[in-house]
């Protein structure tokens, strides 16, 4: 047993993560090769180290209750809302983009502006309202925060969708933040934030932005 | 164990009267769980005040979802990956607006291990030793900070970690490895380990 492949599972060794076999293994290694017990000293030091948490600051809990009476209330069961999405609709349209995005647990008291009601868009549902995305098990959605290279929070209540008229096709910038392109069953998906959105260069979104609920993930489907 | 699993059993029951409205039930949750969010959140924000800030939103995001919890592990995992995700978001965030070196100041009053019995010239090299590794830790990427939060903090397994991080587990392992041995030589280059502690003292012991 070399050094160098000890040396890469000495992390492992030291939290429990081996089987018996290679536990054992690498515990006769050790015994007889000073420089990888030293290495494995040290790491384990610092584990033990690292392992002591910090003291909270004084108040830390009531300060996390008060904010959370103050901008959040416990949640009541559920009712299933409908909720009309946002529509913004500009000038000619060049690009047509499906746009459908996964609310969860709306905050108590979030409205439909009166705008969007006005507009009443139809509404093309990829999902229809009911059976819309539950937990993470949609199809694309499952799809989705597997490819996601950070996981997609969350479990998600319902899908929206909407088209959009807008004059310019839709492009994540350079520093758009969480925004991915992701391709699944052959369809390009942008995903991000909704809260971030003021952030993307979306000149058709600048407006449907501001009225989308403060929590949900927004994703934008780019059609051909 | 039956402790814990009794403990978990309390949780539920927590839970679900703080989904029906019971606002003292949210208390005690928050009481429950508030230092744990706090100290991932310290680790990968790498200061108080982001923390802090995490903390608040997570809690926010938990008093939102109450109705969804089927079981204890659910709710866990619930929890740690709301904070990981919002500790790391938070990250992002600042990187855009400003630019703001991730260096941990120290973060505060350390807990040391209690441990009377120590002579006062080792209580010291323990705390210097961990506000080494604290700055050190400050040091690594997000992403192996965040790993590696959850294995010294939570003592979670590396199965589940790759499961709150939606990775995979030889990813997981190679974050925890890669992070441990960067924060080694960095500890290493300040001469942490030249402290005069002889190295036999410390035995390559195996934890369970």
């Amino acid at each position: 047993m070399n050094c160098r492949a000890v040396k890469k599972n000495l992390s492992a060794l030291l939290d429990g993560e081996l089987s018996e076999r290679e536990r054992a293994l690498y515990l006769s290694h050790l015994k007889h090769c000073s420089e990888c017990r030293t290495i494995y000293e040290q790491l384990l030091l610092l584990h033990e180290a690292a392992a002591v948490p910090e003291e909270l600051p004084a108040g830390l809990e009531e300060r996390i209750f008060r904010s959370v009476l103050r901008d959040g209330e416990p949640a009541r069961p559920t009712r299933r809302r409908r909720l009309w999405p946002a529509t913004v609709a500009l000038g000619a349209a060049m690009g047509l983009v499906l746009c459908f995005w996964a609310v969860r647990g709306l905050p108590a008291g979030s409205e439909m502006t009166p705008e969007a009601q006005r507009n009443g868009m139809a509404e093309a549902s990829l999902f229809s309202q009911e059976d819309a995305v539950r937990e993470k098990n949609a199809a694309p959605f499952a799809d989705m925060a597997g490819q996601a290279e950070r996981e997609l929070t969350g479990e998600y209540d319902r899908v929206y969708s909407v088209e959009l008229e807008t004059d310019e096709s839709l492009k994540p910038a350079e520093d758009a933040g969480f925004v991915l392109e992701l391709t699944v069953e052959d369809r390009n998906y942008l995903v991000g934030d909704a809260s971030l959105i003021s952030q993307l260069p979306y000149r058709g979104f600048a407006g449907a932005g501001e009225q989308l609920p403060g929590e949900c993930l927004l994703v934008l489907i780019t059609e051909e | 164990m039956t402790e814990e699993r009794a403990a978990a059993g309390a949780d539920m029951e927590l839970v679900r009267a703080a989904a029906e409205g019971d606002s003292g039930a949210f208390e005690l949750l928050v009481r429950r769980y508030a230092g744990q969010v706090y100290r991932i959140a310290l680790r990968v924000c790498g200061n108080p005040a982001d923390a802090e800030d995490v903390a608040q939103e997570v809690f926010l995001k938990l008093c939102r979802s109450l109705n969804r919890f089927q079981g204890e592990s659910s709710f866990h995992t619930f929890l740690y990956r709301v904070t990981t995700n919002a500790a790391l978001d938070f990250l992002r965030g600042r990187k855009r607006r400003e630019t703001v070196p991730l260096e941990a100041e120290g973060n505060g009053p350390l807990a040391v291990l209690p441990d009377p019995d120590a002579p006062p010239e080792e209580q010291l090299e323990r705390r210097e030793l961990q506000r080494a590794v604290r700055r050190g830790i400050a040091k690594l990427p997000a992403g192996q900070r965040t790993a590696l939060a959850l294995r010294e903090l939570e003592g979670l397994s590396y199965a589940e970690i790759a499961a709150v991080l939606g990775l995979s587990e030889g990813t997981v392992k190679s974050r925890i490895a890669r992070g441990r041995e960067r924060l080694r030589v960095i500890l290493e280059r300040e001469g942490t380990f030249f402290s005069g502690r002889p190295s036999n003292e410390k035995e390559g012991g195996e934890r369970g």
